[in-house]
């Protein structure tokens, strides 16, 4: 049986309290971070490149660990997790890249299979989950494709299909819609808002302020390592 | 781990080597080189160790006592012979046995010549020692006998042999390190090439909650089969050429090779060790080639 993931379904999903990161060059990329992102949420976090999203995205996932102040997920201080738990910390957080991410010698389907068996979950399963996630982005028919073979928009399915594939509590979606046309755009952000609907948080970074306007209910805009506007009903601040 | 994710992953493994087709030749192909010249110092060193030791179990120290001993007197100081340390034993030839043995290698002369005399020659003793290296020490000892008029001791070819043994079991045990560390070296580049190649996919598993253990499987795969298939081939080869050189010796008609024929090792004795030493060498080296590769792009 695969370990669960370790993230719990509390009231707020992602949290950050007087959040700090200084890189060992001196750069400091974010500084007094004060942000809550509660279950069920649709956010968007925006912001120029080199304003500190990317810092952000990191600090979530523990690809780097805050210089101070505390980061939450799911109810876990990410500051005190231990390294061989951080996995199963990953395996809550369903991630969605700009660049997509697939693995080009592999289909449509073995790209989502593999995140089902990095995680040791038996091939009946996988066999059964993945169609089912597949059909979900729309890609029913375009299982047995490799990504040479599909559209920007298919790929970035492809990937959404991946990060749904374990149920995750949080989607991330790091400019989900930066390689892809903008009328693909609005599809993939229409599927996003759909996994939004069943109660799943979503949190999708980006610089790209009128499909944030369009999609949706919270804008948190960073500039310069610093939270500068936190709209809870929609526009977001100016950058 | 499920034995279904355990196949998985073994299969990922076999799967990289056929994707560096390039490296992965590369890699078996050093690898054998390296345990081939390993197998063929360590078989010289346990032949010449072997024929070594048969030379000492030839090698003597010739005794002769003082002519004004007798015989009984003579034959009793065995015990003091048979008491020294590495003294292995004391053959005593007395004053008439010395006497026929050099009638009998007269042969027909001897019969006139030696007629009417008698006792001429000494009592002797042939003494054999249990380790070579020490044999001029216990010579010491024996000529420091009062009743031992003289010693021979015919070491030349024996120090000789010594000398050679001794530099082909450390040239060959240095030879095993120096290789082992290039051996590991080269599956480390082997693996690292394909863990550069793959460290999209590293990141990708990364990001989707794999374990590390998880991705250092198939790498520790590949590192290993590296190995055993570098294991296999040097074993084939070694034993190969062992029989032929082994066969081509025993072709030759010559009185002194065919003395030394029985301390050679025949390779119904051998081959099994060569066999289980590489092999084993292989995945191990293996094992920690890989270990060497792959911790870096684990950090994500």
């Amino acid at each position: 049986m695969a370990k669960k993931p370790i993230i719990a379904d509390s009231s707020v999903m992602i949290s950050l309290t007087k959040v700090k990161k200084v890189y060992p060059g001196g750069h400091t990329a974010l500084d007094n971070v004060n942000l809550e992102i509660r279950r069920g949420e649709f956010v968007f976090v925006l912001g120029h490149s080199g304003a500190g999203k990317s810092t952000f995205l990191k600090l979530i996932l523990r690809e780097e660990v805050a210089t101070s102040g505390r980061v939450v997920v799911g109810g876990r201080d990410l500051s005190r997790i231990r390294q061989r738990d951080i996995p199963y910390l990953r395996r809550g957080l369903g991630v969605v890249f700009q660049d997509f991410r697939l693995i080009p010698s592999m289909t449509a389907f073995e790209n989502v299979a593999f995140a089902m068996r990095v995680t040791n979950i038996a091939e009946r399963e996988i066999k059964k989950r993945v169609p089912y996630v597949l059909n979900l982005v729309g890609l029913a028919g375009k299982a047995r494709n490799y990504p040479a073979e599909l559209s920007g928009g298919e790929q970035q399915r492809v990937a959404l299909a991946r990060a749904l594939v374990h149920s995750p509590p949080i989607i991330i979606a790091d400019e989900p819609t930066g390689n892809i046309d903008p009328e693909l755009s609005v599809e993939i952000m229409e599927l996003l808002k759909a996994i939004n609907m069943v109660g799943t948080t979503v949190v999708v970074v980006t610089h790209e302020h009128d499909l944030a306007q369009r999609f949706s209910e919270r804008i948190i805009t960073i500039d310069h390592g610093a939270v500068v506007a936190d709209d809870q009903t929609k526009g977001g601040g100016a950058f | 781990m499920r034995l279904g994710g355990l196949r998985y992953l073994i299969k990922q493994g076999w799967r990289n080597m056929g994707a560096n087709r390039l490296m992965t030749f590369a890699g078996v192909g050093v690898l054998t080189a390296c345990f081939l010249i390993t197998g063929i110092a360590a078989l010289l060193s346990m032949n010449v160790g072997r024929v070594v030791d048969h030379l000492a179990s030839l090698n003597e120290i010739i005794i002769t006592v003082k002519m004004d001993v007798d015989d009984a007197e003579a034959e009793g100081y065995g015990v003091q012979l048979r008491a020294l340390p590495n003294v292995q034993d004391a053959e005593f030839i007395s004053k008439a046995a010395a006497f026929d043995e050099v009638k009998d290698l007269l042969s027909d002369y001897g019969e006139g010549l030696m007629d009417g005399i008698d006792h001429i020659f000494p009592a002797k003793y042939n003494v054999t020692v249990q380790d070579i290296n020490y044999i001029d020490e216990t010579d010491a000892q024996i000529r420091a006998l009062d009743w031992v008029e003289r010693t021979y001791v015919s070491n030349d070819i024996t120090s000789i042999m010594l000398t050679i043994r001794n530099a082909v079991t450390y040239g060959g045990w240095g030879l095993v390190i120096v290789l082992a560390v290039v051996s590991v070296i080269v599956i480390s580049n082997t693996i690292r090439l394909t863990v550069f190649a793959r460290r999209r996919e590293i990141s990708i598993m990364k990001y989707v909650g794999a374990t590390n253990t998880f991705i250092r499987l198939p790498f520790f795969v590949e590192g290993m089969t590296v190995g055993i298939i570098a294991g296999v081939l040097a074993t084939g080869i070694i034993c190969g050429v062992y029989y032929l050189v082994y066969e081509y010796i025993r072709s030759m008609y010559n009185v002194w090779i065919m003395s030394l024929m029985d301390s050679l090792i025949p390779l119904g004795e051998i081959w099994y060790l060569v066999a289980v030493g590489t092999i084993l060498l292989g995945m191990l080296l293996g094992g920690v080639g890989t270990a060497f590769s792959v911790r870096k792009h684990l950090k994500v």
